[in-house]
């Protein structure tokens, strides 16, 4: 059966493997995926431990779907306590790695504990060694998951793995899988180098059984229609997420040059259009009708035969943001980044606000190594850097220490390095402008693992949706102006909550309420679950365990980092530089801290925390979490 | 209920004024803020391309 995938318990440093049953409890508590995964890194990380340190876990959860025919669940989420921002450490990935894990028969794997050298595991079938992998450590992402698929003789293993960047302990080191995905944010790889672990290989023969499979089979035909009939989902077959570039940049809704600028001038190499030279197709993750993934292939130059699949907007954004004026650059920087095992999102911004300081003079070439780091030179730099970061020398040594890190190293040369240094909770921020739509800068500013937009991000607030229609999702007032403070508290809690159900199940979130009201969200997870698993929740049910997931994360944020409101903070230049540039409707924006702050209290009461932000007493017996582990420690 | 998405129905960035594109057009201009826009067509969806008065844009 579906909910016959277990835990495994592996421990490097005493090399024993160990499994459980996931409980009825347990499932009905937190469901799957980046639930339970939040339950089991609360409660097998040792508490206040070193994010680099054997006392740290590395915790890989499938959704409570992911594998099955309910669409695009693909899921698989990696966390842990991040050595980025001290705190709750999570990322998801699609692809094909997260439905074989449920093939080989786990749905969980908790690795503690640290091996003495470099090994990996092979989860199959119901079994997991623990090999030797001296002969893959130095080896880059695309290199290793073929040496491994050799060695076992099974072109069909799919490959979790870490490159340099992560053996090296780079801070921002990601797990990537396949031509294109990763569990980019928040170094999930730089823990897995910290216990020397390489890699993570998977295959699996077992069947997921369904609780009623002609019904599901039914339905997910149904949902697959709706999805499809989406105007988003067209235009993602098309052009992936980065349909969206061209109406951002127009608006005056990206960043460029660490903030300082909301509009490229120079655009035209860098629109999907641009894309098509480079583009050999489109291809998809398991189950997905959609296809957003790009093909693509340099065909000239000194880069002539690369080939990969992506970027995503994201990436488009992040790498596109310092000053590059092409694709070719893009696609080479993704590239590399993904080969290193490198975050795009928060290296860019590293990079970029490094960038700054340099422009102003606040460090020279003494500090960079001798290279000028203008904004002219970011079509030469991103190889450079991203190689840097990597090995760990010249200016990367520095960049591979994240926001954190950076500002502590350079705050010598001036108090205002952290101003430049654009972060929350010490994860970087996106290459989007997040200070003309007080929903995003909240979102970003409250998200459990830093600055990011797939914690909240509620994309819908820029449809202006009739405000009918957004009191019936949300269940109260929000009003329908994206640069408006009404109500947007409202909205970005139930899109956190709601979000983190997405995370639990194990679908792609992009075919999700996420970007139109007219995907899949609570009715369709119902129905899925009922058919799928058998497991019968109401809409209210699925969305209390996106609360519990929540404040949980929640909770050990307090525990490990002791963030509390201080910490629900969005950069400065979001408040004290409007937006120079833009369409009249953005152009001035900027946020008020004032009715920030306002916000915050409201988003505070409406989760049932205190005014720093921690969870009252009453708010943990609600959602039963007095059960785990108290999160308040002495200090 | 959900209503059926039109492919030839946008939304002006600037007032959000929606915006029902003729078949093919290249150019379209926003009837409430007068904002004008360069339109393309991709897969049989109209697209902002992005706006006149960013100037010679046209992709």
């Amino acid at each position: 059966m579906t909910l016959k995938s277990k835990i495994a318990i592996i421990d490097l440093t005493k090399n024993e493997i160990r499994t459980e049953p996931i409980s009825e409890k347990m499932r009905r508590l937190y469901l799957g995926g980046r639930g339970i995964g939040a339950h089991l890194i609360y409660n097998h990380v040792e508490p206040r431990t070193d994010p680099l340190g054997p006392g740290n876990v590395l915790v890989i959860s499938a959704g409570i779907l992911t594998g099955t025919m309910a669409p695009a669940a693909s899921r698989v989420h990696f966390g842990g306590k991040s050595p980025v921002t001290n705190g709750f450490g999570s990322s998801n990935m699609g692809g094909y790695f997260g439905p074989e894990l449920k093939f080989a028969g786990f749905e969980h794997l908790v690795i503690k504990g640290a091996s003495p050298k470099p090994v990996y595991l092979w989860v199959h079938d119901g079994e997991i060694e623990i090999r030797d992998a001296s002969h893959l450590w130095g080896k880059d992402t695309f290199e290793t998951p073929q040496i491994i698929r050799d060695e076992l003789e099974d072109e069909e293993i799919k490959v979790a793995c870490i490159g340099l960047a992560g053996e090296n302990q780079v801070r921002l080191a990601n797990f990537r899988t396949g031509p294109k995905d990763s569990a980019g944010r928040t170094g999930t790889g730089c823990i897995a180098g910290s216990k020397k672990l390489k890699a993570i290989a998977v295959r699996g023969h077992q069947d997921l059984k369904l609780a009623h499979p002609k019904e599901a089979l039914q339905y997910a035909k149904k949902v697959v229609d709706q999805i499809m009939s989406t105007k988003v989902a067209k235009a993602m077959s098309v052009d992936g997420t980065s349909f969206i570039w061209n109406v951002t940049n127009t608006s005056g809704l990206l960043e460029f040059y660490n903030g300082q600028v909301n509009k490229l001038e120079n655009w035209r190499g860098l629109t999907i259009e641009a894309f098509e030279k480079y583009k050999t197709g489109m291809a998809g993750c398991f189950n997905c009708t959609v296809h957003c993934r790009h093909q693509f292939r340099i065909n000239d130059g000194a880069w002539a035969g690369t080939f990969g699949e992506g970027p995503e907007y994201n990436t488009q954004t992040a790498l596109g943001s310092f000053g590059a004026d092409n694709w070719e650059t893009l696609l080479v920087g993704w590239h590399l980044a993904n080969k290193y095992g490198i975050d795009t999102t928060g290296w860019s911004n590293d990079v970029r606000g490094v960038m700054e300081l340099y422009q102003r003079g606040i460090i020279d070439k003494e500090v960079t190594g001798g290279l000028d780091l203008s904004w002219d030179n970011a079509n030469q730099l991103i190889p450079i850097l991203l190689e840097q970061t990597a090995k760990k020398e010249g200016l990367g040594a520095i960049l591979a220490e994240g926001s954190l890190g950076i500002i502590r190293e350079l705050s010598k040369y001036s108090k205002d390095v952290e101003y430049y240094i654009l972060h929350v909770k010490g994860l970087g921020k996106l290459g989007n402008v997040d200070r003309v739509q007080p929903s995003f800068a909240l979102g970003i500013a409250t998200s459990t693992r830093g600055a990011d937009h797939l914690r909240s991000r509620p994309a819908l607030d820029h449809y202006h949706l009739p405000e009918d229609v957004l009191k019936k999702l949300y269940g109260g007032y929000v009003s329908s102006d994206f640069r408006s403070y009404e109500g947007k508290a409202r909205m970005v809690r139930w899109h956190e909550l709601t979000y983190a159900v997405v995370d639990c199940i194990g679908t792609c979130k992009f075919q999700t309420v996420f970007f139109s009201p007219n995907l899949p969200a609570y009715k369709e997870w119902v129905n899925y679950l009922k058919y799928i698993t058998g497991l019968e929740f109401t809409e209210e049910e699925l969305f209390n365990i996106g609360e519990r997931v929540y404040t949980l994360e929640r909770m050990f944020n307090y525990r490990e980092a002791g963030y509390t409101r201080k910490d629900d903070r969005i950069p400065e230049r979001c408040i004290r530089e409007p937006l120079k540039y833009g369409l009249p409707a953005i152009k001035g924006g900027h946020i008020d801290r004032k009715k920030f702050n306002k916000m915050l209290d409201e988003y505070y009461e409406l989760h049932g925390w205190d005014k720093e932000g921690l969870p009252l007493p009453e708010t943990l017996k609600r959602l039963e979490l007095d059960e785990e582990p108290p999160y308040k420690l002495e200090r | 209920m959900r209503k059926q998405e039109r492919d030839n129905i946008l939304r002006c960035l600037n007032c959000f004024e929606r915006m029902e594109i003729p078949p093919k057009a290249k150019q379209f201009t926003c009837p409430k803020c007068k904002l004008q826009y360069y339109i393309g067509w991709r897969d049989g969806q109209a697209k902002i391309l992005g706006t006149v008065e960013e100037g010679e844009k046209e992709v």
